[in-house]
């Protein structure tokens, strides 16, 4: 270490305090009335906005005003409220409740606020300011869902499509694999961000134990996912205020990706913890309950953080006039770029009909519904395809894809429908035998191990297999090996024909090339396993 | 519920000043409603007797005119029953401060308070004051604090708003300035 000398010190802390401001100048002041539960009654800041932050204290206590009263101002406090008293003096500080987001936020774990909590130190600039509340883009800066998001999971991308701009929610009870399929849509997207062309993934984590977000930050890094990945974590020891606002957070950051023109998607885990949170500061600020004591306003809550997903239009001069745009981002703003949101509810035993599911699930553009019995049935992912669906989706799924798994879904839930029915039956007619047959079969294509995103291509060979019946032969048991030695074959001999697939072209001869290699394979399969020389 | 009380002691507050007003004992009602402040605020006993609900409201007015009859207007007295006889007795402190307030806003008179590190001597007053009204525009009352951990200038507070000039805040700027390099 080279000696550094007290002169040289004392002409940089000079240099550094030549351009310090002095001056002072009239602040707002309100003084606490009472201080409880994260909320603080302040009487004065007569001037306040609803959503201003105040600056509590010298340590950096900040708060968000949210209650106007007659008398007083009803403040949520984002920090320890032990450190304010009655009769401490607050400041307002002009600016509403914002977040800094860059790129240097990528591979990290934030908090609510922005700030760093996975101990990799400072966040690097350039960081812009942006708003954690502000109004969704107009009609005009929209353009409809037309780009596929792949998620890597068959039962989804065949079935239920997410387009880019989508809002899909993800229901199920506990223990389902939400997040299952949460995290595996991010790993999905290492592809895109290999070939350049990123979707930027936020994952918020609402209201969870520190050690199951420590778990999924662990395994995001493992399979290469923290690169393209921001995460957002507010753990169920912070106060209630910092858990409600992380969503908001959350879109802040996707939506600086989205304005630049680019790609992300958020996922909230999970909307339901928001709104308990909302409802404990609904309920302390004294805002009348509702039903299920949710405020009047939880609708709205959810309404408004899931309509900041978007698919901005493409031209760049229209997006540029877009609402709402921070200062911050003004000369930035290119068209074209995408949020998607995949908002998390969970469901007490199945119940959909409760006040929040309801709620979200008439907000997205469609739901991927997942149960506890097809979990324990081993049909993983728990899937229940006969009540998901994906309202925009389907226009922005790839034309191989729409040729091969088109009637999918339709089939699936006919099978299910006779499943059921053929419990009692003991004589079956052949047509009812080979819908079940191969309805069965697709079952097996549709179950997908964790962690293990197939890329659209092999999803598509696999399916075409599986929908034109080239599988009937195979007993049940060898499905997975034989999808495997299909993919690997594919792979070494057709190379082309998986390009082809991945440039979204289908003819004639794709489906034959696919047919002869599923023939090769079935040999293979059904073949004895030869033992090792 | 200190904040609905609030509420309400400004209520109460402002009916009895319209009633001072359309008889013509502003200035006495000003004086009279400051000493049963002082005198609530000395003896808190006072409080916990009007409270209770043991005590009869016949015997809480006797108290409270035994106290006051001499003292205040026989208006302000006639209030104080009222407030007794509705069971808000214990509120009587919350409504003669609230009544300083409505009575300085009636008058468009300003609170001023000066906080300093060393007491003010006799010419830095008249300049704060001075100061003070220019910036307000009305009438003032002022009000001088003293802290020696502001270490040196001055805090002045009007109503809601802070000018804070002191030596303490200047440090603590250039300690986040230092902390933001």
């Amino acid at each position: 270490m080279s000696q550094i000398k007290p002169s040289e010190i004392s002409a940089i802390l000079r240099q550094e305090m030549a351009g310090f401001n002095m001056e002072t100048e009239l602040e707002e002041t309100g003084t606490v009335l009472q201080v409880g539960d994260g909320i603080a009654r302040i009487y004065g800041l007569s001037n306040a906005w609803s959503g201003e932050m105040i600056s509590c204290n010298d340590n950096g206590l900040t708060g968000v005003v949210l209650n106007l009263e007659e008398d007083n101002a009803g403040v949520v406090l984002l920090g320890d409220s032990r450190n304010l008293k009655e009769g401490d003096i607050v400041k307002r500080t002009g600016r509403i409740v914002s977040v800094k987001v860059g790129e240097a936020l990528l591979g990290r774990v934030v908090n609510t606020l922005g700030q760093p909590i996975d101990g990799k130190g400072n966040i690097e600039d350039p960081l812009y300011e942006m708003p954690l509340e502000r109004k969704a883009p107009g009609v005009i800066y929209r353009q409809p869902v037309n780009e596929p998001l792949q998620t890597g999971i068959k039962a989804i991308d065949a079935m239920i499509p997410i387009g880019r701009g989508q809002r899909e929610l993800i229901i199920g009870d506990r223990q389902t694999g939400k997040t299952a399929i949460a995290i595996d849509t991010i790993i999905s997207q290492r592809e895109c961000y290999e070939k350049g062309k990123p979707v930027f993934c936020v994952y918020v984590a609402i209201g969870q134990k520190g050690s199951t977000v420590a778990n999924i930050v662990e395994q995001l890094e493992k399979h290469g996912a923290m690169p393209y990945t921001v995460v957002v974590a507010s753990s169920a020891s912070e106060p209630a205020a910092m858990q409600f606002f992380a969503p908001f957070t959350g879109a802040a950051i996707g939506e600086f990706f989205r304005d630049t023109g680019r790609h992300a998607l958020v996922i909230y885990d999970d909307l339901s913890k928001q709104a308990v949170s909302y409802r404990e500061v609904s309920l302390l600020l004294r805002r009348p309950p509702g039903r299920e004591a949710f405020p009047g306003d939880v609708f709205y809550l959810h309404s408004r953080l899931l309509e900041r997903a978007a698919k901005i239009i493409a031209s760049d001069n229209i997006a540029q006039k877009m609402n709402d745009v921070p200062d911050s981002i003004k000369e930035m703003v290119r068209g074209g770029g995408s949020l998607t949101a995949l908002p998390i509810v969970e469901t007490q035993s199945g119940d959909v009909s409760a006040y929040i599911p309801t709620n979200v699930i008439s907000i997205t553009d469609g739901q991927i519904f997942l149960e506890t019995s097809l979990f324990n049935a081993g049909v993983r992912p728990a899937i229940n395809v006969g009540i998901s669906v994906s309202r925009v989706g389907g226009n922005a799924q790839m034309v191989p894809m729409k040729k091969v798994a088109g009637t999918l879904k339709i089939d699936q839930a006919q099978y299910r429908e006779l499943e059921a029915f053929a419990k009692f039956g003991t004589d079956l007619d052949p047509e009812t035998k080979a819908i079940l047959d191969k309805g069965a079969r697709n079952m097996e294509i549709l179950k997908q191990g964790q962690f293990r995103p197939l890329p659209a291509e092999e999803q598509v060979i696999i399916l075409y297999c599986g929908t034109r019946g080239l599988l009937m032969d195979l007993p049940l048991l060898k499905i997975s090996q034989f999808e495997k030695e299909l993919v690997r074959y594919m792979r070494e001999k057709h190379p082309d024909v998986l390009q082809q697939i991945k440039e979204g072209r289908w003819d004639q001869q794709t489906g034959e090339a696919i047919g002869e290699g599923a023939k090769e394979c079935m040999a293979a399969v059904h073949a004895p396993t030869k033992e090792p020389s | 519920m200190p904040q609905n009380n609030r509420m309400l002691n400004t209520r109460y507050a402002r009916a009895l000043l319209s009633l001072a007003v359309e008889n013509n004992i502003l200035e006495r009602s000003y004086a009279d409603m400051k000493m049963v402040h002082e005198v609530f605020r000395q003896n808190k006993e006072l409080t916990v007797v009007l409270i209770s609900p043991v005590v009869r409201n016949a015997k809480k007015q006797k108290l409270v005119s035994h106290i006051f009859q001499n003292g205040v207007h026989p208006l302000m007295l006639r209030f104080m029953m009222i407030i007794i006889r509705k069971q808000r007795g214990n509120m009587l402190e919350g409504i003669s401060g609230a009544y300083l307030t409505v009575y300085k806003q009636y008058l468009g008179i300003e609170q001023v308070k000066v906080t300093t590190a060393v007491p003010l001597n006799d010419s830095l007053r008249d300049r704060a004051m001075e100061a003070a009204r220019k910036l307000t525009m009305h009438e003032i009352e002022f009000e001088e604090a003293v802290d020696p951990d502001l270490i040196g200038g001055f805090i002045l507070n009007l109503g809601d708003k802070q000018y804070n000039a002191s030596v303490k805040r200047r440090f603590q700027q250039i300690k986040k300035h230092l902390q933001n390099l």
